[in-house]
């Protein structure tokens, strides 16, 4: 069958019915998807754009519930098991109270040498399971990540889990503190690896606790007290399982200065939370790892007097490349953590 | 009635727009490509030399590829060449450059040389210079084609389509079908296939193997449904724009899923290089050569890399076996190739591996990269795959059962729905934009040939 004998077979219709039936489809879909959109609306950047997307699909969300024509679209989603696809989840669950602090093993070399701690052994028998989560700079070091991790013999990756343009300040476009959460519980990993930032460089946040204030600038007060209850937060709840280990890591340096200044801020308190959680939480400074000496930013680094392209051409991204040396980085840190039987970070080619 | 004048500002305009929308400096590479080709169109009708039309061509050629080289393959050329050098013993400095490839310029630049090359052959005449901006910019094609060739498209600027007879139906069709196969099947194949191509040794080999299916799956309802939303746009707007794909999964030979994928490019690379090589005029062993040649550079299209080049030249093998056993046939008598029964299907799965073992190249970084996810089809039987789902599995099986659903069967559909009303279609349209929304993720990635 042809295209032109369809077409002949087909009414032709004028334009005007054309743009008629696209503008009632328009129309219907937007009150059978109302929440959705609704749900759209809250997660776009704070301003003018989002209040008004927000009262725009407020109003088209109210009349949907009015008609019920909503339960159309949430029966299918609960036949399909896509039921909560349209809830807004603002929770910020974090630990009340922090983990005590590791009680490490240690044992008596002799009676008369000093107190040796006891590093906790993985081996090929027992691997050690690890788990990439963050925005989308952690994607090509999650990735990297799995590709080399595994050829130490010692250790499992998990797929990395990235999601792009997400962060701490909105659990409404993607809400971390459940999903990490639920990720603990079903991968249980030994060595937590976390990075974000590059989607909190602003001001508002949501998912505020009750009666708390709205910061009105990006590293006010009001910001760096509720953006560090979140951060620590974050490393609470990931190092609640005894003997687990959470490497947080470091946003690299930005090509744009403005972008930059933020980067720095946020830095500061991952560093900063990081130290208030000895033996539990270890920051990797990416900012030093690609700008070494505190020098300018730059999408490349001499490694081993090999010139690395390590940042993407968007001045913000990390390129496999850059994954796979932060990656060397992750395993010297964990092999000076453990002990890693017969493997060194030496001995892993980290191109091959 | 609009005047065709004011309907061809108003489409330039609209489609210099969208296209500035990713990058202003975008719009002035369009722009300069369409001032230089109408330039040499011009030049070349007016001389009857025969030699400075050839110079004329030459020329186009020249300076077309040299933008689309320096965009796509500097850096391939310098990292090659100074590895090469070093090799050697020659310190090299490096000469890569950071350019941002800009969206579509394949497509447009094979556009704007089919215009010049049919002018120098006489199959086509100059166009005014305001059509050839509609030709070459027309938003539907712009970005990821279909490849229009000028005699199919320019002819419908004068005069403008008739608004009063627009096929609605198969335009509604096509931009549902498309937007369904994209934002829902291609978009939950990705989120199964991206981990299992980064990290082959994660998975067990069943894992490996559904997700080099789904790869090939994801990839046709990526490039079909963005061509099929910017054929039915066109035809929303008036205008018929080929067709690029017709169901390529049961063809039953290389050379039959050649004739049913992206076939514009298939036909341009067969017009512009293949036929002008000599095609399959000059003995079987230039033939071959020909072959493999087009499907070489057809890969090398696709961007600089070692592995589109692997992909171009498995494609040039499969092309070259399968010429070669039917040239065999026919001279020992042998039988037609069959068009239905068992040997049908076993030509059609056999086909089918062959391409998903060519997209295992297309789709890896590196050629180290493919070989390892190949290897990890043989080493890990019997592990747990707990990622093969029902959605994965039911999205690959969507999509291969309208590879082999008869076109009456759509057209009968088509039909009935072209006899409802504007509200009936637009009821329909709304329910089915519902279930898009609902079935696909918040936020889609974008499409996998915007990068070509």
């Amino acid at each position: 069958m042809t295209e032109n004998s369809d077409s002949q077979a087909n009414r032709l219709r004028p334009v005007g019915h054309a743009m008629l039936a696209v503008i009632i489809a328009l129309v219907l879909s937007s009150f059978l998807d109302a929440r959705a959109l609704h749900k759209s609306a809250v997660n776009q950047p704070a301003g003018t754009g989002r209040d008004l997307a927000m009262a725009a699909t407020g109003a088209l969300q109210g009349v949907s519930n009015f008609t019920q024509i909503t339960q159309i679209r949430q029966g299918i989603a609960n036949v399909v098991g896509l039921g909560d696809k349209d809830t807004i989840n603002t929770k910020v669950i974090i630990p009340i109270k922090a983990p005590a602090p590791p009680i490490v093993p240690t044992k008596l070399a002799k009676p008369t040498k000093p107190v040796v701690p006891v590093k906790e052994v993985f081996s090929p028998q027992k691997k050690m399971k690890l788990y990439f989560g963050g925005d989308s700079l952690m994607g090509t070091v999650g990735l990297a990540m799995e590709q080399i991790g595994p050829r130490t013999g010692v250790m499992t990756v998990e797929p990395a889990d990235f999601h792009i343009s997400t962060g701490l300040n909105r659990p409404d476009a993607f809400n971390w503190f459940s999903h990490l959460t639920e990720m603990l519980k079903v991968e249980d990993p030994d060595v937590v690896s976390l990075m974000f930032g590059g989607n909190d460089a602003d001001a508002y946040m949501s998912g505020l606790p009750e009666n708390a204030k709205q910061s009105e600038h990006f590293g006010d007060a009001v910001w760096k007290q509720e953006y560090r209850r979140r951060v620590g937060g974050m490393m609470d709840l990931a190092t609640q399982k005894p003997g687990r280990l959470v490497i947080w890591m470091g946003e690299p340096q930005m090509e744009e200065s403005a972008l930059n200044e933020k980067i720095i801020k946020l830095n500061e308190v991952y560093k900063s939370e990081a130290a208030k959680r000895p033996g539990r939480v270890i920051y990797l400074d990416l900012y030093s790892l690609f700008s070494p000496n505190g020098a300018k930013y730059s999408d490349t680094i001499t490694v081993g007097g090999i010139k690395k392209v390590v940042r993407a051409p968007d001045g913000v991204h990390i390129t496999m490349e850059g994954g796979a040396v932060v990656s060397g980085e992750v395993l010297k840190l964990l092999a000076r953590q453990y002990d890693l039987r017969n493997f060194t970070p030496a001995s892993l080619s980290l191109t091959g | 009635m609009v005047r065709p004048h004011r309907w061809r500002i108003f489409i330039t305009l609209a489609s210099y727009i969208f296209y500035a929308a990713w990058d202003w400096r975008f719009a002035l590479l369009l722009a300069g490509s369409t001032i230089i080709n109408q330039g040499f169109a011009v030049a070349m009708h007016r001389t009857s030399d025969q030699q400075r039309r050839t110079a004329l061509l030459v020329a186009t050629v020249v300076v077309n590829l040299g933008i689309l080289a320096y965009f796509k393959y500097w850096n391939f050329f310098a990292d090659s060449g100074q590895a090469v050098l070093g090799n050697l013993g020659f310190e090299v400095p490096s000469l890569l450059v950071h350019t941002v490839l800009p969206v579509g310029i394949s497509f447009f630049t094979f556009m704007a040389l089919s215009y010049v090359i049919d002018i120098y052959r006489g199959d086509q005449k100059p166009t005014t210079f305001a059509k050839f901006t509609v030709f070459l910019s027309f938003f539907p094609h712009l970005v990821a084609g279909p490849i229009v060739r000028p005699a199919e498209l320019v002819p419908q600027f004068e005069p403008p389509p008739d608004p009063r007879r627009i096929d609605t139906t198969r335009a509604f069709a096509l931009i549902a079908g498309g937007l369904f196969k994209k934002v829902v099947i291609a978009t939950a194949l990705a989120d199964f296939v991206d981990p299992v191509f980064g990290a082959p040794n994660q998975y067990s080999s069943l894992v490996v193997l559904i997700a080099i299916y789904a790869y090939a799956i994801q990839i046709y309802a990526d490039f079909s449904g963005y061509t099929d939303m910017a054929i039915g746009i066109a035809l929303l707007l008036g205008f018929k724009l080929p067709q690029n794909f017709d169901r390529p999964y049961s063809s039953a030979s290389l050379r039959e899923f050649w004739r049913r994928w992206h076939m514009t490019l298939s036909r341009w690379l067969r017009d512009y290089l293949y036929i002008p090589l000599g095609g399959n005029r000059k003995g079987r062993t230039r033939t071959y050569i020909n072959i493999m040649l087009t499907m070489l550079l057809g890969g090398l299209w696709h961007g600089a890399s070692w592995t589109f080049v692997i992909w171009g030249a498995l494609n040039g093998l499969g092309l070259v076996v399968d010429h070669w056993w039917v040239s065999r046939r026919s001279e020992r008598g042998g039988r037609e190739p069959a068009t239905s029964g068992p040997r049908r299907w076993g030509m059609i799965f056999l086909t089918f591996n062959f391409v998903c073992l060519a997209w295992v190249f297309f789709r890896q970084d590196s050629l180290g990269g493919a070989t390892n996810l190949l290897s990890h089809l043989f080493t890990n039987w019997g592990q747990p795959s707990p990622q093969i789902t029902i959605g994965v599995i039911l999205a690959i099986a969507a999509l291969m059962v309208t590879q082999f659903t008869p076109p009456s069967v759509g057209q009968r559909l088509r039909g009935l729905f072209s006899g409802f009303s504007a509200l009936g279609q637009g009821a329909c349209l709304g329910v089915v934009l519902m279930v898009i929304n609902l079935l696909g993720p918040y936020g889609v990635a974008p499409f996998i040939y915007f990068q070509f």
